[in-house]
């Protein structure tokens, strides 16, 4: 620690030098922490699906298959009522706002379920009773009624894509919940959807929630045991499954990530060891008599790493501070439609204060080792 | 007179470990460029070539994908009724009633995804020129057989030539695959329209009908969405499938922020060497001088060095991008219709020559205030400096 001073001053003493490197790590651990943030914000879901026991019951062949709706009267019936609660019809609905830009996700659902379901999302006593009472009602989380500055009473429209109908909602009141991706959503009733569908009774999912966590795999059991020779044969998974499955659409995302973020790594420790070594070969003679006057070779050894761990970890905070500011504190995303919100996890930090230290600690060894190793002789007689 | 280029060269060679550690970094960020532009250009290809000039495809009005779209029967038969249409040399109607729908298949990779299956009429392979069946036979009516496109069999398990999935209560056999120049068809499994419209229970998804011309189809464009009988939007296949191509374009966009940002972060690193290279040699910049080379001459000379860096790298990162990832069969979503599209990157020359491009910039970028530092420099102190 005393030498503190030191290592401070050797980082100045080639000011330009040191200025360059830090901005080439802080731009490069910017990219890290950007496309970590993507990979987490579109894996958000799978988080918050894994903390409800909910249970999703899909058709066998995927979300494009719809189920019967008979089988509510199966799933509120008493074999499941014995393990699963609060059935729940659930559609999304996939329509726009005004412009096909504007493509918040809408829920159609039963509100008396969807209540004690979602009980994450806080709404008043007043919004639950007329969102039971309107057939046209809709509830919205703040985020998404401060996009669009709706106000509650008020009518929109949306434009259905995927189902042929166009639902006139009445907002009836708002929600709030703890995560804010959760505040971009809205619901509204699946039974005023089935009527604008002229009552075709279309159910794409049914959610439910478990007793408890070992009613999940009998629930599983039961419900696929039962339709299995059904013309809507199910698959029944837990909601962190559904949102995995979307993930697994996608395609290797994760690997692509992880690629970018090594080659990231890498490029900053080619960097880093270049300055390094640069430093280090200016450093020979004075490394030399520094070694006459008693400092062990350790000491150089640990002076020198100590000096590129500074600079990449002030890179680290430069990027960290940025990122944090802009996404965090501005809350800009990159893309509104695909990102509502996008938000730097404290995972994500972890990650990029450790890639610093790998850098500062790999990309100083090699020059480090050379130098303390040295003999002082020769460090002495060479010109540099 | 302008220094000679040889004496870049040779500077580089002699600085070579400082030299290569800066090509590497720009090696590095011209892979990950043609990477993300490769897979770009992949699914482009893919989407955007399903379209033809002479096709076109009508589709439920404020649809963006046939598997959303519904076109019932009576929509069908009144455009059969239109009487300019196409007939082919039999003097059938170039016509095709298509129905797209999906279902959940294990990828082979793992997980499961949405395959698309298209149900066509008689005309549809006259509509794809490009169209052609590589191993087994075309599939039979009323029999529940399909055929698969060879994306698709690349990408799921489980549909192979006497394969028998399952899908919608009924047991299909598939009886043949069929490729179709790297097109989004080549995703799908094709069966008989009747049999994929009696098990899944729909009408039609969309009806593709070939023009004579270009001018023709934009005729028949106006005419269908115009005529309020039909109730149908009308458009060129080629825009269809254009409007489909969002992830494509995404991830193009995606990949040229990742250049530029990492593309800064590698000029920081290239300047930086060339800084050092300057500092080790101003008594060498100084002596030139006295030998009459302009200031412009050494700064030209000292740019030219470190687009020679940016070059060597970008062309070695495009050579490596192609290698590693050059006809790479993959997959990912279709993010109008949420089917699986199978596609290839596509590490193209322009692609390499764009990679070789934007290093060339990074070197010459991060070459320029160095190289204005050697420029200016006084020649009596240079030389006495050490």
């Amino acid at each position: 620690m005393k030498f503190l001073p030191l290592i401070w001053r050797n980082a100045l003493r080639n000011r330009l030098r040191t200025i360059l490197t830090l901005a080439g790590i802080a731009f490069l651990l910017f990219v890290l922490i950007f496309v970590m943030t993507g990979l987490s914000e579109i894996q958000a879901w799978e988080g918050v699906a894994a903390t409800h026991r909910r249970v999703v019951v899909q058709h066998a062949e995927g979300l494009t298959a719809e189920l019967g709706i008979e089988l509510e009267n199966f799933l509120k019936g008493d074999i499941i009522s014995r393990h699963a609660e609060y059935v729940c019809k659930f559609n999304w609905f996939g329509g726009y706002y005004q412009d096909p830009k504007n493509w918040p996700p809408e829920f159609a659902v039963d509100p008396p379920a969807m209540k004690p379901l979602f009980d994450e999302l806080k709404f008043s006593d007043d919004t639950y009773r007329k969102f039971c009472e309107t057939k046209t009602a809709a509830i919205c989380g703040i985020a998404l009624m401060k996009k669009y500055n709706w106000k509650v009473g008020q009518r929109i429209t949306l434009i259905g894509t995927f189902y042929p109908c166009n639902p006139e909602l009445d907002i009836v009141g708002e929600f709030t919940t703890k995560d804010p991706r959760q505040e971009e959503q809205m619901f509204f009733r699946w039974d005023y959807l089935d009527e604008l569908l002229q009552n075709k009774k279309i159910v794409s999912t049914y959610w439910m929630k478990a007793r408890s966590d070992e009613d999940i795999p009998r629930l599983k059991e039961l419900i696929d045991a039962h339709t299995k020779n059904s013309s809507y044969p199910t698959e029944t998974i837990t909601e962190k499954e559904f949102a995995a499955q979307f993930m697994s659409m996608m395609g290797n995302i994760k690997a692509i990530v992880g690629g970018i973020g090594a080659l990231v790594l890498v490029i900053m420790i080619m960097m880093t060891a270049n300055t390094m070594a640069m430093a280090a070969r200016e450093r020979v003679t004075e490394v030399a008599v520094m070694r006459t006057l008693g400092f062990r070779s350790g000491q150089i050894l640990a002076i020198m790493v100590s000096e590129s761990l500074l600079v990449s970890l002030l890179g680290a905070g430069i990027a960290l501070g940025v990122s944090l500011g802009v996404f965090n504190g501005l809350k800009l995303s990159p893309s509104p439609i695909y990102f509502p919100v996008f938000l730097v996890e404290p995972k994500t930090m972890v990650v990029a204060l450790g890639a610093a230290v790998t850098c500062g600690l790999v990309s100083s060894m090699v020059p480090a080792v050379r130098s303390a190793r040295r003999k002082i002789t020769d460090g002495l007689r060479q010109v540099v | 007179m302008p220094v000679p280029l040889k004496y870049n060269l040779r500077n580089l060679r002699v600085r070579w470990v400082t030299s290569l550690l800066t090509i590497l970094g720009i090696v590095l960020v011209t892979v990950v460029f043609v990477m993300m532009f490769a897979m770009g250009l992949g699914i482009e290809r893919s989407l955007v070539g399903s379209g033809d000039p002479l096709n076109l495809i009508a589709l439920r009005v404020g649809t963006t994908a046939e598997s959303q779209s519904v076109v019932t029967k009576e929509q069908y038969e009144d455009l059969l009724g239109i009487p300019s249409l196409q007939r082919d040399a039999k003097g059938e109607l170039l016509v095709s009633p298509e129905l797209v729908v999906g279902a959940n298949v294990v990828k082979k990779d793992g997980g499961k995804a949405n395959v698309a299956i298209r149900g066509v009429g008689p005309q549809a392979a006259a509509l794809r020129t490009d169209l052609k069946l590589i191993e087994g036979r075309w599939f039979k009516p009323a029999l529940g057989e399909l055929i698969v496109g060879v994306g698709a069999d690349r990408r799921f398990q489980g549909l192979r030539i006497g394969d028998h999935p399952r899908f919608r209560g009924r047991e299909w056999t598939i009886v043949g695959r069929f490729e179709s120049g790297g097109q989004a068809y080549e995703s799908e499994l094709w069966g008989d329209i009747g049999d994929i419209k009696a098990q899944f229970k729909r009408d039609f998804s969309a009806v593709l009908i070939r023009c004579a011309s270009e001018e023709k189809l934009r005729n028949l464009c106006t005419l269908i969405r115009n005529d309020k009988q039909y109730k149908l939007e009308a458009k060129p296949t080629i825009d269809y499938y254009r409007d489909q191509n969002i992830g494509g374009q995404m991830i193009k966009s995606f990949g040229v922020v990742l250049a530029v940002v990492l593309g800064i972060g590698a000029v920081f690193g290239a300047a930086n060497t060339m800084y050092a290279a300057v500092a080790s040699r101003t008594r060498e910049i100084a002596t030139m001088r006295v030998l009459g080379f302009t200031r412009a001459a050494i700064w030209f000379s000292f740019v030219m060095e470190a687009a020679f860096l940016g070059m060597i790298g970008g062309a070695l990162g495009s050579g490596v991008g192609y290698l590693l990832f050059n006809n790479m069969a993959t997959g990912t979503v279709n993010w109008v219709s949420f089917s699986e599209l199978a596609f290839q990157f596509r590490v193209t020359p322009t692609l390499m020559a764009a990679g070789t491009l934007l290093a060339t910039l990074m070197g010459i970028v991060g070459g320029y205030f160095p190289a204005y530092r050697a420029s200016r420099m006084t020649i009596a102190r240079a030389l006495r400096g050490l």
